[in-house]
Formats: structure tokens, C-alpha cells, sequence
């Protein structure tokens, strides 16, 4: 139940109270009048939102009937309400000076009470309000750091396609400056070695045959220093992954399967990122006696099972924000998370990939 | 003015519209007193305002259960626009209504000492707080034919009690404290004072009908679909 339907409520009773104490004199035309004149006045602030310095107005209203007809300060009590409800209790003042000018205990009581609920009812609803504006000022960060989140994912595939463009530049680059010249010279060797060959100089055609097989030899031997070069140092991730199993409290055993050297950087930062995400829930909420991670790797996918037996039954922690950040990222690049609950724990991911060109 | 034409135009297509504001008020002159004051005709009148009211208030009803009130949502046209202009449609039919009965009472009891005047403001009093009844009764259903049952046995109920239908003066002053609650208790109640020359009274009366009224206007006009 909010403040507000619940200030409806209180208004109910407020005006039943009311009813009750002008009941003797309700036949008379002119307390009925008031009397509706004040539900109007608190319908109206009910369906348009005005400003409680408006209500001052209504109040003066009944203030100067008042004068004229002194059962109009049996009405007044509800104003208290209204205006401690709007945190303007200044705007009760003149209700206090009617008070002594009443000096009426049951118009005290009734201003009190007045008083009490409105205050109580406005304090609710700036608690609750306060708590509702927390929540969704955390709801907002939250959205943000994920929308966040994935855009760097993205922006990392980005660099990634960019800086293989790059490096295939470097590659042809080396290609050309090293093995191009040698084999050229190589090729233009043999053409030499041709037209010596068909002009019977065979000394000097094998002079030149020599000088081809060389350059050959030399072509060869860059080849290999090039690809040694640029080769990239594929077992990092590997290793990192070694490691994290190594230094994990449980035992962890490791298997993987397929060419790990095809997978692309950004793959390995997902896989990296999930195994280290598990070992931790695992750390948190399970208690195993061993746990399995599998790395399949085939043409067009990979696939990553980590296995536990150690399940504690809390059916809430299986959705946390770590899983949730987690299935985020792999949706960024069409992957998947699923979960596995029945005599172990088994998160497994999937990634498909484009082979390499 | 577009939508108020239309309304007065739908409104008077109906037959039923016909026969309630103008054959029927012409039907009610002839009844006559039953105690001492005025014609019973004038006081049963405002049971046949009542239900006119609600007839009459049928197709701002049928629009929203149409889903036609959403669709007018979704164009230029404000929704304050559009209510007001169909409430004053209404309140013209009943307004003329009022003239009819009133020329009515005039021609047929000619030695009758009556303020028309008087009478014509309270009726039409009285049916500006009967269409803001009938829409505000309205706006708490889906179906009008439920609405206009449940309408049926309250109003009658309600006319039956507040001395449109009885006379007030055979109504004992114990129950008389709960039925002033009532909003058609006000109309038996100035003719009254009217009759006994109580002219602060009648004004009095004529403010509780349009208070009533702004209060069962303003819960009626909330928005629904």
C-alpha cells in the first residue's frame, strides 16, 4: 500500500469523523453546504495536483463562514491533516489561533490527531520515496555499466579486426622485403642459367645454378626466421588458464581438445574471464571435491564446460550478477551461458567463431 | 463547438432522446398535489431528469467501452475539450427540457403562485449534477447495460427516499438526517422552501446541486480506457 492511497484513506475517515460530529445539526442546510463545500475542495486536490498554498484559499473560505456561522471550526481539523501531509505545517498556524479562540478540548483532539496522521503519513512516503529513488538510481548504474560494458566488447573486436589488418600488412611487408628479394634473384638466376645452358657455356651455367640454389637455400632459411617472427605466442592463454587452475583451492583437472591455436584473441579474454568467474562461485557457494573444465575447440566453435560436485542448495545464487555479466558478454558476440543442475553443477559457454581467414 | 454539434446531433438521433425530453415532461404536468405544495408532477420530474440524464449520458460511455475514446486520445483533440463539449451537449437537452416542463406547468396550472425563475435555475441545477452523476456512475463500469441496471434500482431507490417520488413531508426527521446525503433530496427540498417563500433556502439547495455536481465531475472525468 502506498502513502498515497493510504492518505486517500486516512481522508475517508477524516471526513466520516467530521460527518459524525455534525450529524445533529446535518439537516441544516447550511452545515451541509460546508460539508460538501469540503469534500469538493479535497476531491479537487485528490484528482489535480495543486499546490498546498492554494488550499490557504478554502481554508480563508472557512475561516469567515466561521465568523458567521461558528460550526464551520468543527471543519477546519481536516486542513491540519492536509497541510502536515504537504510538510506545511506554517499554513496550520491559523488553526492554532482558532483553537484558542475556541478553546474547545474535542477541536484540540481533533487537530492533534489531524496533525499526527499527516505528519506520519508524509514522513512514510519520504522514506519510501527515498528508498525507491535509491533502487533506481542503482537500477540505472547498473544498466549503464552493462550497456557499458558490452560497447567496450564490441569496440574490442573492433581493435582486434583492425590490428590483424595490420599485422597481415606487416606480414606481407616482411614477405616482400626479405623473401621477395631472394627469390627474385633466384628466379632471374635460373632464367641466366637457361640462356647460358642453351648458348653451350655450361661452366659459367653452372656457376649461375649455384648462385640460384643459394639464393634458394637463403629464401628458405628467411622463411623460416619470418614465420618464427611473427608468430604469436599462442600457448599465453593457455597457460594463464594452467595457472589459474594450479593455484585453486579445489583440485582442477584440465583437458582440451582441438586447435587452441585457431582461437582469437578476444576468445580467449571470454574464456580466461569465465573460467576465472566459475572458480570464484565456486569458492562462494560450493563445496567440491573436483572440478572438471573441459576446452573444446572445433571448426567453427568452442566450447567450455566447468564442472563441480560440490552443489549446496540455494536454488537464489544461481542467478547472480557475476552469471548475468557474464551470459551478457557472450551474447555480445552471438556466445551462450546455460546451466547444468543435477548430481554436479555444470556451467558450460559456447562461442561460435568465423575461421580465419 | 465541432464535437458539441456532433454530440447534440447523436444525441437527438436517438428516438428514445425525443420521447424523454419532450413527450414524457408534458406527461408528469398533469400530476397533481398530493400534500400541501406544489404539483406531484414538478417533484416527479426529477426522477424523469435523472433517468433522462443517464440516457442521455449513453454515448460517452459507448465510446470509451468502443475503445473510440482512445482513438480520440491519440489526436489534436484534449480530452477536456472533448468531455466538456459532450457534458454541454447534455446539459443543453436537459436545459431544454427544463423550459418545456416549465412552459408546461405555467399553461396547464395558470392560478399556480410560483417563481419560475427559481424553478428554472433549480432544475437546471439539478441536471447539471444529474449528467455529472451519470458519468461519474458510469465511469465505474465496463458495460453500460450493468451500469444502467444497477442505475435503475439505485435511482429509483434513492428518488423513492429523498421525496422525489414521496413527499418529503411524510418522511420521518430520523431518516431525514441520512438521506440530505443524498444529491436528489435537493431538489424536493427547494421546491419546498420555494413553496414556504424560503428563498435563502432554494439558493442554498441550488449550491449543494453544483457543488454535487463539481464533485461527481471531477471523479467522473478521470481518464479511463
Amino acid at each position: 500500500m502506498t502513502a498515497k492511497i493510504m492518505y486517500s484513506f486516512i481522508m475517508i475517515i477524516q471526513t466520516l469523523i467530521l460527518f459524525i460530529t455534525i450529524f445533529s445539526q446535518i439537516t441544516n442546510p447550511i452545515v451541509f453546504l460546508l460539508f460538501i463545500i469540503i469534500i469538493l475542495s479535497m476531491v479537487l486536490r485528490w484528482r489535480i495536483n495543486l499546490k498546498p498554498c492554494y488550499m490557504l484559499i478554502d481554508l480563508t473560505f472557512f475561516l469567515l463562514a466561521a465568523i458567521f456561522y461558528p460550526v464551520a471550526t468543527n471543519y477546519i481539523f481536516i486542513f491540519a491533516y492536509y497541510f502536515s501531509y504537504k510538510n506545511k505545517l506554517i499554513y496550520t498556524l491559523p488553526l492554532i489561533i482558532v483553537g484558542l479562540i475556541v478553546n474547545d478540548g474535542s477541536y484540540y483532539l481533533l487537530l492533534l490527531q489531524g496533525l499526527l496522521f499527516g505528519t506520519i503519513l508524509y514522513n512514510w512516503d519520504k522514506e519510501s520515496n527515498s528508498s525507491k529513488n535509491t533502487i533506481d538510481h542503482l537500477r540505472q548504474h547498473i544498466y549503464d555499466l552493462e550497456f557499458v560494458q558490452s560497447k567496450l566488447l564490441s569496440d574490442y573486436q573492433d581493435t582486434d579486426r583492425i590490428s590483424r589488418l595490420t599485422e597481415r600488412q606487416r606480414i606481407a611487408e616482411v614477405l616482400h622485403d626479405n623473401l621477395g628479394h631472394e627469390l627474385t634473384a633466384a628466379h632471374l638466376s635460373l632464367k641466366a642459367y637457361k640462356a647460358l645452358m642453351a648458348a653451350n657455356q655450361f661452366e659459367r651455367a653452372n656457376v649461375t645454378l649455384n648462385k640460384s640454389e643459394k639464393r634458394l637455400e637463403n629464401a628458405l632459411h628467411q622463411l623460416k626466421s619470418s614465420v618464427k617472427s611473427i608468430e604469436p605466442n599462442l600457448e599465453i592463454g593457455l597457460l594463464d588458464i594452467n595457472n589459474l587452475c594450479d593455484n585453486f583451492i579445489y583440485p582442477v583437472e584440465f583437458v582440451h581438445s582441438g586447435d587452441i591455436l585457431k582461437l582469437e584473441p578476444y576468445i580467449w579474454q571470454l574464456i580466461l574471464m569465465t573460467v576465472r568467474e566459475a572458480l570464484t562461485n565456486i569458492t562462494k557457494h560450493a563445496r567440491p571435491s573436483k572440478v572438471n573444465i573441459s576446452l573444446k575447440v572445433t571448426d567453427y566453435s568452442v566450447r567450455l564446460t566447468i564442472e563441480n560436485d560440490g552443489i549446496i542448495n540455494n536454488p537464489r545464487e544461481i542467478s547472480g550478477h557475476g552469471l548475468r555479466y557474464m551470459r551478457n558478454r557472450l551474447e555480445a558476440v552471438n556466445g551462450s551461458l546455460s546451466i547444468q543442475r543435477q548430481n554436479t553443477f555444470k556451467l558450460i559457454i559456447f562461442i561460435p567463431f568465423e575461421r580465419s581467414k | 463547438m465541432i464535437i458539441f454539434k456532433h454530440a447534440l446531433k447523436r444525441s437527438l438521433a436517438q428516438p428514445i432522446s425525443i420521447l424523454i425530453t419532450l413527450i414524457l415532461p408534458i406527461g408528469i404536468i398533469f400530476v397533481p398535489p398530493l400534500t400541501n405544495s406544489y404539483p406531484n408532477g414538478i417533484y416527479l420530474y426529477g426522477l424523469l431528469s435523472l433517468f433522462s440524464g443517464f440516457i442521455l449520458s449513453k454515448p460517452i460511455v459507448e465510446e470509451r467501452i468502443n475503445k473510440i475514446s482512445v482513438r480520440i486520445s491519440a489526436t489534436p483533440t484534449k480530452y477536456s475539450s472533448y468531455l466538456g463539449s459532450h457534458l454541454m451537449a447534455y446539459a443543453s437537452i436537459l436545459i431544454v427540457q427544463n423550459i418545456i416542463f416549465i412552459l408546461g406547468i405555467y399553461l396547464y396550472w395558470k392560478d399556480l403562485n410560483i417563481n419560475y425563475g427559481l424553478i428554472f435555475t433549480l432544475t437546471s441545477a439539478y441536471s447539471l449534477m444529474v449528467i455529472a452523476l451519470s458519468l461519474c456512475w458510469n465511469s465505474l463500469f465496463r458495460s453500460y447495460n450493468l451500469s444502467f441496471g444497477l442505475f435503475s434500482g439505485f435511482a429509483s431507490l434513492m428518488c423513492l427516499v429523498s421525496g422525489v417520488t414521496m413527499p418529503l413531508q411524510i418522511i420521518p426527521e430520523e431518516i431525514k438526517r441520512f438521506i440530505v446525503v443524498l444529491p436528489t433530496y435537493w431538489l424536493p427540498y427547494g421546491l419546498n422552501s420555494l413553496h414556504d417563500g424560503n428563498i435563502k433556502y432554494v439558493l442554498i439547495a441550488q449550491l449543494v446541486l453544483l457543488v454535487y455536481s463539481g464533485i461527481f465531475l471531477l471523479i467522473g472525468s478521470k481518464r479511463r480506457y
